[in-house]
């Protein structure tokens, strides 16, 4: 009997450490650039696991030396408007495909998913020919309207999945009831959409805020960069100083709203993911 | 309110064809009900009537107004779900008022109607709830709520009440008859379940196969069966058919010779259709055979006896249905009649029925019903 709990005590034990090598694994990265971002520039090639003395200096200078500010506003307006119009489009596209019987279905499903499939360098040249045409170089809409390239194929199966599992008599109590599609799309599955529509919209407000390549190709100006790009671009004093403070610095207060709006709709997330899984 | 006429109206699915020519007439105020067993298209032929499915071919009738390409909304018809499908996310309130909502009317009339519908289901305390924290009754009077407040021509009911647990259904029957005669309005009502039908109905429309069987009020039905379908499907537990040749027929009375010793006599209302040696079908209700201490071939009894052994016996408490091995030259079917449920039954022992000749059904050789003497 002694050694069975003898047993689960060392499993338990195990199991705790194999916790902790996992935490650490993962949130090391983040922790190492929090403790670089408050060190002193010499300091920074220390090996020191913890701060005694944090220095701040690096949170003021990222919004110096560089139009930080208005980069983070560029990020907000491009995955805002990015996350609006994906969803706006998604929910629409979705009640046709979950919905509507037609010839094609599937088939435009896969399509739309197929999209996706392509690397992002692959399709470069021939949207910034697109953006170009369109005058939409160095224009933080160019960044919006291609982003719906990897936002949309998720949103779209997603919500077309979500939609397909709500009830069918609900639809026709509503056209009953003398519903148009419209209302019937906004009034009566909207609502019951939410925990779809905020984890969608979040996976495609992390896609949008931390997208590179598009964002460095169709911008031009340090006022028209979003926060990635910026980071990627920041340049020190002289050509062969890297401000590595600086950097962190940046990456920290970018990644802050991103773990502010998951721990906000933490609940909702959950609820999203395992929606259609029990009869609500 | 509204009488409804369907004329040859057909629906198919792709190359099946779920409703076959269906003429049926349903007067203003009835309360109808459409039964059958599953797959018989009654959903169907309701879901066409509300405007939910197009028909392929013929055409309906509200009150001589042709209806048929018109939407659910146009039709003024209500409809209540058997999940209910309330909206989760509005109140019971809203759910009711969400269809004047959107016929533009005006709050004073919404409100005004929500609450007079409210006080005829006994649910004016539930208005600010939300659907979820309401139990499965519940739901269902706001369901039906929400078909009242629209004041609706006629009112759809599909299976309403299958989702209920078996005390709660006997319940809401009856406020369903009640509300019928509150209302008065023309009411349709799908069930599967035969006492459902037989309960609420004016007239029933029997369906099988996308067809309709028989339409008839419930004793109707039960009485003059039009066919060997309708006879099956109506009447619990379902009748005894026993399958047979005429030896004789006098007019009123025909002798039907199931195999089992004496011929059994059948009165019928007219015989001549039906010569000597026809095949036939005797049909006989398990609650119109009762057990006769007279043995099967002795010397003054009645020759409608039967003789056969008990197989299965299931006990309901105030009655028992027991199942019979008949003694026949062809084996046949277990033959079922209701007895007394204080009597002890043994499986092996013998049993003598009686088979009175105005009880029983006789059924020709294409499955149509002979008429009955009575």
């Amino acid at each position: 009997m002694n050694v069975k709990r003898m047993k689960k005590i060392i499993v338990r034990i195990a199991f705790y450490l194999l916790l902790v090598v996992i935490g650490m694994y993962t949130v090391f990265p983040f922790y190492w650039a929090i403790v670089s971002s408050l060190k002193t520039g010499s300091a920074l090639f220390e090996v020191e696991y913890w701060i005694s003395q944090p220095y701040w200096q690096n949170y003021v200078s990222v919004f110096q030396e560089q139009p930080f500010g208005r980069n983070i506003l560029n990020s907000l307006f491009v995955a805002v408007s990015t996350v609006a119009l994906s969803l706006v489009l998604a929910l629409a596209a979705a009640y046709a495909i979950g919905r509507i019987q037609f010839r094609g279905r599937m088939l435009l499903l896969f399509v739309i998913l197929g999209v996706s499939m392509f690397p992002q360098i692959a399709v470069l040249s021939g949207m910034f020919e697109l953006i170009n045409s369109l005058g939409l170089y160095n224009n933080l809409l160019a960044l919006s309207f291609s982003y719906l390239i990897f936002t949309l194929p998720f949103t779209v199966w997603v919500l077309t999945t979500f939609m397909r599992e709500l009830p069918k008599e609900l639809e026709e109590a509503a056209i009953v009831d003398g519903a148009t599609p419209f209302t019937i799309v906004t009034q009566v599955f909207l609502p019951l959409m939410g925990p779809a529509l905020v984890t969608t919209g979040l996976l495609a407000f992390i896609a949008a805020w931390n997208e590179f390549l598009f964002a460095l190709t169709f911008t031009l100006s340090s006022e028209m960069r979003t926060v990635p790009v910026a980071i990627a671009l920041t340049s020190g004093a002289s050509a062969h100083e890297l401000p590595w403070g600086n950097i962190m610095a940046a990456s920290v207060i970018v990644t802050v709203p991103l773990i502010i709006l998951v721990l906000v709709f933490q609940r909702r997330i959950v609820s999203g993911l395992t929606a259609g899984a029990v009869k609500g | 309110m509204a009488a409804i006429s369907m004329q040859t109206v057909a629906k198919r699915f792709g190359k099946t064809e779920v409703i076959r020519q269906v003429n049926l007439a349903i007067n203003d105020g009835e309360f109808a009900v459409f039964v059958g067993p599953s797959g018989c298209g009654k959903s169907t032929l309701l879901r066409l009537i509300a405007g939910l499915e197009d028909v392929s071919a013929g055409s309906i009738q509200f009150d001589q107004q042709d209806v048929t390409a018109l939407e659910p909304s146009e039709r003024g018809v209500a409809m209540v779900f058997q999940s209910y499908a309330l909206y989760p996310h509005m109140s019971v309130y809203d759910n009711m008022a969400f269809g004047l909502k959107l016929k533009k009317t005006d709050s004073t009339t919404i409100q005004q109607r929500v609450q007079e519908s409210a006080r005829i289901l006994q649910i004016e305390h539930l208005l600010q709830r939300k659907p979820k924290a309401l139990s499965g009754g519940q739901r269902q009077r706001v369901a039906i709520g929400r078909a009242i407040v629209r004041k609706p021509r006629v009112f759809l009911f599909d299976e309403p009440l299958s989702n209920l647990d078996a005390a709660l259904r006997v319940q809401m029957r009856l406020e369903l008859k009640r509300l019928h005669r509150e209302l008065g309005t023309t009411m349709i009502y799908v069930t599967h379940d035969q006492v459902e039908a037989m309960t609420l109905a004016d007239r029933i429309v029997v369906l099988n196969g996308g067809k309709v069987e028989q339409v008839g009020t419930p004793l109707e039905l039960y009485h003059h069966p039009a066919n060997l379908f309708v006879a099956g499907f109506i009447g619990s537990p379902k009748m005894n058919f026993i399958a047979g040749k005429v030896v004789a027929s006098n007019g009123k009375q025909v002798q039907v010779d199931i195999g089992a010793g004496n011929p059994i006599p059948v009165e019928v209302g007219e015989a001549s259709a039906l010569g000597s040696g026809a095949p036939v079908t005797l049909g006989v209700r398990p609650e119109h055979l009762s057990v006769t201490r007279a043995s099967a071939n002795g010397n003054n009894e009645p020759p409608a006896n039967v003789e056969g052994t008990v197989v299965a016996v299931e006990h309901l408490g105030s009655e028992a249905y027991v199942h019979l091995n008949l003694k026949t030259d062809a084996p046949v079917e277990p033959l079922v009649f209701r007895a007394n449920g204080d009597v002890v039954w043994e499986t092996g022992q013998p049993v003598v029925l009686k088979m009175e000749p105005h009880k029983c059904y006789l059924f020709d050789d294409s499955g149509a019903a002979v008429a009955r003497g009575h």
